[in-house]
């Protein structure tokens, strides 16, 4: 009787996060930012002729997120923590595995559900393991995200979070170096509220400063549990030829 | 937290009344839309915004939309559709969320979801707000919504 549209997996799925992780649930959420996709699609061509003949450690087991064909490196560039202090993202990071998203607070969709999926899976890992991962949200919005809308915001869902501002030129300049388009902020409404488009996905950058794999949005908490472990312990993702 | 499918009770009644709704409708198609409500939640916060996913099917033969909701818990309730463009998410505001006869609407992440604004209280995961959803032909419909884990929703991320 029911239609048998894509669509219900999903549906079905949010009863709770203990479903088996059958690959086609995986493939139909890897579709979910078709753009990213499309891009990250591309890079995987690209980079898997690359790649050949250069590879370090290869790993059999698949990875959860979507593993880039040309690795990139942590951004060169300088932001500020929410305390006021100057934060360089590619020498001030020194955790084993780094993780770099771009939102602000307003968004009601996509940035809360990322941030709870990663915090329920960082509470879900051994503690140890879990303060070696730490995330950095950089607001796209640094107008309305003051540092103390930043920090309240992230409080919510881990304390272990790092919030960033900055200019937008530093902004647009963070999210060049890490490889996603610039967020872009519509005119305001006559009640002075916004909406910003920017990239979803989290990038994660190893220990040696290079980012393999990025997290696209509907990442679910046992896909970090999967993977987060593997990177702590230095596996690098690597493109199925 | 699948709370049981709420149908309107006009679309019902309606079906007898095909074929003289039929020359009526003007314009759209001549059947009757029969909505069912399934799967509503609301992912918890402590800011003043939440967005509720659910999803519509329309067994009917007309066309519907949805045009809008109210909750006593929110200053305001409006209908937003998530756009990828060029590897931005964009969330835009929309009036309507056509509901097609014959076809079922995912409101999920990154798709198109019911924003809650100007909230007057933080909403806890286990708590449940009563949503009033409006649609253009058939009658609103009251859903008694559970406030969920907002993890539990990237389990909604469809294709």
């Amino acid at each position: 009787v029911d239609d048998t549209n894509s669509s219900d997996s999903g549906a079905d799925a949010t009863a709770g996060s203990d479903q088996p992780d059958d690959r086609s649930s995986r493939s139909q959420r890897r579709r979910t930012s078709a753009a990213v996709g499309a891009i990250a699609a591309t890079v995987v061509l690209l980079g898997g002729v690359a790649f050949l003949g250069s590879r370090v450690a290869t790993d059999d087991a698949e990875w959860a997120g979507t593993v880039l064909g040309i690795q990139q490196e942590k951004p060169a560039v300088v932001l500020h923590d929410t305390e006021g202090r100057p934060v360089d993202l590619a020498a001030d990071t020194p955790a084993e595995v780094t993780l770099v998203m771009f939102g602000y607070t307003n968004c009601p969709d996509v940035c809360p559900i990322s941030l709870a999926t990663l915090a329920s899976a960082l509470d879900g890992m051994d503690p140890s393991d879990a303060d070696k991962v730490r995330l950095f949200f950089v607001t796209a919005d640094p107008a309305r995200d003051t540092p103390e809308v930043l920090r309240s915001y992230l409080d919510q869902f881990d304390e272990r979070y790092v919030g960033l501002t900055g200019s937008i030129e530093e902004i647009d300049e963070a999210q060049a170096l890490a490889n996603v388009p610039p967020a872009v902020r519509d005119q305001p409404d006559e009640n002075g509220s916004y909406t910003v488009g920017h990239a979803t996905q989290m990038i994660a950058y190893q220990r040696d400063g290079s980012a393999r794999i990025v997290y696209p949005f509907g990442t679910r908490e046992r896909d970090f549990l999967r993977d987060l472990p593997r990177l702590l312990r230095g596996e690098t993702p690597t493109v199925d030829e | 937290v699948n709370p049981s499918p709420r149908r309107a009770p006009v679309a019902i009644l309606a079906v007898g009344l095909l074929s003289l709704l039929a020359g009526a409708c003007g314009g759209g198609s001549g059947g009757v839309a029969d909505l069912e409500l399934s799967n509503a939640a609301i992912g918890e916060t402590s800011s003043s915004i939440a967005a509720m996913y659910l999803t519509v099917a329309n067994r009917g033969a007309g066309d519907d939309a949805l045009v809008g909701a109210t909750c006593e818990c929110a200053g305001e309730v409006t209908l937003h559709v998530t756009e990828e463009d060029g590897g931005l998410s964009k969330m835009v505001g929309t009036d309507r969320l056509e509901l097609g006869a014959d076809s079922t609407v995912e409101l999920q992440p990154a798709g198109s979801h019911l924003m809650l604004e100007r909230l007057e209280a933080p909403l806890v995961a286990g708590d449940t707000v009563t949503v009033v959803v409006a649609f253009e032909r058939s009658p609103q419909m009251t859903l008694e919504v559970p406030v969920v884990g907002l993890a539990s929703l990237a389990e909604r991320v469809g294709p």
